[in-house]
């Protein structure tokens, strides 16, 4: 599958599932959709990463904006003075690393299997 | 190769789903975990609230007898309408669940010394002064004692409700301080609720100043200290007046007369007290002095203030109940509020009912110590602390005939102190009834009833009914005292030094209908001199005598000028103060800048408006003055006398040889004292920029988040009045609920609290009340009859019962 079309079907899966599975299942969909990649390993961590990251800043983008980001404010008060929106992008990056890592791992699986192809 | 590359890639990817999930320590306690914190499913924004919700009825099963409606108003004020009580307590129960979490873990935890389980070894020392200071213990004895009332099953109701809600709350769903701190909610049960009971009685009737005031007597002799520290105020307005008669015999309070204090410096640190700005305001007046002939009551209990607030406002309808007011999160009924037929509210007594006991040892081993010449084994009790990734701690405390052994010394011959304390006595089983009978009160004598079974913390407790009576009743346990008893810490060998009993019931100071038209306290004395009983506390000065005052000429009064009258901001002691120390003040050498302070300090009146600087000048003032002249009293643990003693040695006794600077050869008086004091207020005054000036930057008001979280907290509002204001407000510290009631045929009641409904950081219902509160503003209470009669429904959740 083209690494765009695999972007799209993990964002679909992970917006629809995020409320039922713990979050690091995450991982999973991502490893399985990484076996269905054929391109390289930069590839795959770089498609992984887009995926992950608009899926987990999309949604917590949406989220946070219904609540006029009251508490990502709050929240990124914690952190010292940080701004809240570097805290809307790290939530999105760690997602992102996530998938990429993830899709790597699946990506690199195939490719055990298909080294013995031509 | 290709498997070694697709197991470096599973290695990094396992790795790093680790990191995600663990929990790294952190400068305060260990951080959640980044992965799940984060994650957009069951990460923080779960608790991110929209802010122009569109609300939907919601249904939940839960163990009940039949159906319960409750409709949520505006403020998300729930009205609970339930065919039976322990139906309305089932569900009140799990509303405070939903909504206030955090909150009732929290109070059980901080009361019973178990925050180190959640928090780490930064908390053991706390955890472990709570055990030795008998608050689990306490709490055991509570409950043993509720156990055997036929309120016990209303509080195992309101339990159930509670843990209704838990059984329905999945992980992910969790309050975010939960997740924060990475550590889930326990289950309530009616320990916990004597819990809540304890941890109210420690912040409101523990303060004791015995070993300051042992020392302070021992560094400046028996004389200086009888008149600098005397039981009677040169000025009082006390809350039961003269003209109330004790038409009984007192009980003679037997024990042993002087003698029995210790002659020794205390080396222990004090326990840290409450601090003096929680105090509280309530008056009724009676319908002859109001505009439409109905009583009014009015209360503002002052706490320390904190997000969430910490009372949650409810209304419960029941065929029996018809209750309107503010709940404790962890108790099932109104604590202050009105109904159909009465209004009611309290503030703090205050008198000392917590006492020390120097325990001699028989020998080293500490395991037997002397009373009454006999040889007396210590009770132990082992305290286990869990610790938060740590082995559990486990802390032995040793109960005596006093009560548990608070201070010990580490040498072999220091000081152990045991702590008498009336919240360590069993209270009537009916204890856990007593608001549940006032919230179905209809007259003075069901009210006076029901309060009978309230021992501590002590309240003075102002009625108000449809009838148009009012009321004020001192209200609690209070011991047989001899004269100085308990002021001092005491030898511990000698029963006699002890409590001898308890004023009887109907001995305790009250009135009804004063011919005056009105009742009214302010944590001022209970009582002239005229009452029999012996009692001592640091009472009030100020606040009482301008409430009285204001009451006494005020007429025709309605709601809206009992609302001005809590809003307040004016000061008796700086009208009492500047007056006195401007005449003193010697004028040479002054700077044109100090001579313009001065002038605003004459045409000033009095009110501590935020903007204004005069308050600021004359606190700082007031600060160098005390610091100056109870410089005697700067050594390890002491005193200093009351402000209004200072006042009245400025006035009456200028050369009074406290005003003597220990540090100087010369002899000081006032005069040299004032001006000194104001050299040093205009030095540190010519620091600061107008707006450092300004009342509000110097009497800075927070409103902190119970976890101390900065950003979760409110450090914004600003808002006048002092502690000696009836709008005290002071740091920290204020009116924790504002309500006004008249009694008309149906009750009109107002209220606010500063703070709101939900106690989640991440809701529009966090902060509700804050800016009416901080401009003195009320909300009408909404006091329907039935579900229809609701103007404005925000939703209803409606419970079924069911296993949930």
């Amino acid at each position: 599958m083209k690494g765009w079309l695999l972007a799209i079907v993990y964002i679909v899966l992970i917006v629809a599932l995020s409320k039922i599975i713990p979050w690091w299942s995450v991982a999973v969909i991502g490893v399985i959709l990484g076996v269905l990649f054929k391109g390289s390993g930069w590839q795959a961590l770089f498609w992984g990463f887009v995926a992950g990251s608009l899926s987990w800043l999309g949604q917590s983008f949406y989220l946070s904006n219904l609540n006029e980001h009251l508490l990502l404010g709050k929240v990124a008060g914690i952190f010292g003075d940080m701004n809240p929106f570097i805290l809307l992008v790290l939530v999105g990056v760690i997602g992102g690393i996530t998938a990429g890592l993830s899709f790597l791992t699946g990506n690199q699986a195939r490719k055990i299997v298909d080294q013995g192809k031509p | 190769m290709r498997i070694f590359k697709f197991l470096i890639a599973a290695l990094i990817l396992g790795l790093w789903i680790w990191a995600l999930q663990y929990s790294f320590p952190g400068k305060k306690g260990n951080l959640p975990p980044i992965g799940s914190f984060l994650s957009p499913g069951e990460g923080f924004l779960g608790s991110a609230e929209p802010m122009n919700e569109v609300f939907s009825d919601l249904v939940d099963h839960i163990p009940l007898d039949s159906e319960v409606q409750v409709q949520f108003d505006k403020r998300l004020v729930p009205h609970i309408f339930a065919n039976n009580d322990q139906d309305a307590f089932r569900v009140l129960g799990f509303l405070h669940a939903k909504y206030r979490l955090f909150q009732m873990d929290l109070i059980v935890r901080s009361a019973s010394g178990r925050l180190s389980e959640i928090m780490g070894p930064r908390l053991l020392e706390r955890d472990k002064l709570q055990r030795r200071k008998g608050m689990p213990w306490a709490a055991e004895i509570a409950h043993e004692s509720w156990k055997n009332s036929e309120g016990y099953g209303d509080l195992l109701a309101y339990a159930e409700g509670h843990n209704a809600y838990l059984a329905e709350l999945k992980d992910k769903d969790l309050p975010i301080e939960f997740k924060l701190l990475n550590y889930k909610p326990e289950s309530w049960n009616p320990y916990k609720t004597a819990l809540l009971l304890k941890s109210m009685a420690q912040t409101l009737c523990a303060r004791n100043h015995d070993i300051s005031a042992t020392n302070t007597q021992l560094a400046i002799g028996e004389q200086l200290f009888k008149e600098l520290y005397p039981d009677q105020m040169s000025k009082m307005s006390p809350i039961i007046p003269k003209t109330v008669e004790y038409p009984f015999v007192p009980v003679d309070p037997k024990g042993r007369k002087g003698s029995s204090v210790i002659d020794d410096f205390i080396s222990h640190k004090p326990l840290p007290n409450p601090p003096s700005n929680i105090g509280s305001n309530n008056w009724a007046v009676g319908g002859a002095k109001t505009k439409s002939g109905y009583p009014i009551l009015a209360n503002d209990p002052h706490l320390s203030l904190t997000l969430p607030s910490i009372w949650y406002e409810a209304h419960i309808v029941t065929p029996e109940t018809r209750v309107y007011g503010v709940t404790l999160t962890g108790y099932p009924g109104v604590i202050i509020g009105f109904n159909e037929n009465i209004a009611w509210g309290m503030t703090n007594v205050g008198h000392d009912v917590t006492d020390w006991y120097d325990i001699q040892w028989t020998n080293d081993s500490k395991e037997e110590y002397f009373l009454d010449g006999q040889q007396v084994k210590i009770d132990q009790r082992i305290e286990e602390i869990g610790v938060r990734g740590h082995e559990s701690i486990l802390d032995t405390v040793k109960y005596t005939h006093w009560g548990p052994i608070v201070f010990e010394s580490t040498e072999g011959n220091g000081q152990d102190l045991a702590m008498r304390w009336i919240a360590h006595d069993p209270p009537d089983p009916m204890e856990v009834l007593t608001f549940l009978r006032v919230n179905q009160a209809e007259d003075f004598d069901d009210f006076s009833k029901a309060v009978q079974t309230h021992s501590s913390p002590a309240q003075n407790m102002v009625f108000a009914s449809k009838e148009g009576n009012i009321a004020m009743r001192v209200q609690g346990k209070f011991p047989l005292k001899q004269k100085d008893q308990g002021k001092f810490v005491s030898n511990g060998n000698n029963s006699e030094n002890g409590w001898s009993g308890f004023i009887p019931t109907g001995h305790t100071p009250a009135m009804l209908n004063p011919e005056r038209g009105y009742v009214s306290s302010a944590n001022q004395k209970s009582t002239d001199s005229n009452y029999p009983y012996y009692y001592n506390a640091r009472f009030e000065q100020f606040r009482g005598r301008h409430l009285n005052s204001r009451l006494d000429e005020m007429n025709e009064i309605d709601t809206d000028d009992i609302r001005l009258l809590q809003y307040d901001n004016y000061n008796l002691e700086a009208s009492e103060f500047i007056p006195v120390i401007l005449d003193l003040l010697n004028r040479e050498n002054l700077s044109g800048e100090a001579l313009e302070w001065i002038k605003k300090l004459e045409n000033w009146n009095y009110h501590y408006e935020a903007e204004s600087a005069e308050p600021t000048i004359f606190e700082i003032w007031l600060k160098h003055l005390k610091k100056l002249t109870w410089d005697e009293m700067e050594g390890v643990s002491m005193i200093s006398p009351q402000n209004w003693k200072l006042r009245d040695l400025l006035a009456d006794e200028p050369a009074h040889e406290i005003f003597d600077n220990q540090k100087t050869p010369e002899i000081e008086v006032a005069a040299n004292i004032v001006r000194e004091a104001w050299d040093k207020t205009l030095s540190q005054v010519s620091e600061m920029s107008s707006a450092d000036l300004h009342w509000r930057t110097y009497n800075k008001l927070v409103i902190p988040h119970l976890s101390r979280i900065p950003s979760f907290g409110n450090y914004t509002t600003r808002m006048g009045g002092s502690s000696s204001s009836l709008n005290a407000m002071r740091g920290g510290f204020g009116p924790s609920w504002r309500m006004v009631v008249e009694m008309g045929p149906e009750p009109a009641g107002f209220g606010v609290i500063p703070g709101g409904q939900s106690g989640n950081p991440g809701s529009p219902f966090f902060e509700t009340g804050i800016e009416k509160w901080s401009q003195g503003k009320l909300f009408k209470l909404n006091f329907p009859r039935n579900p229809q009669e609701l103007e404005s429904t925000l939703f209803v959740h409606n419970f079924k019962p069911g296993k949930s």
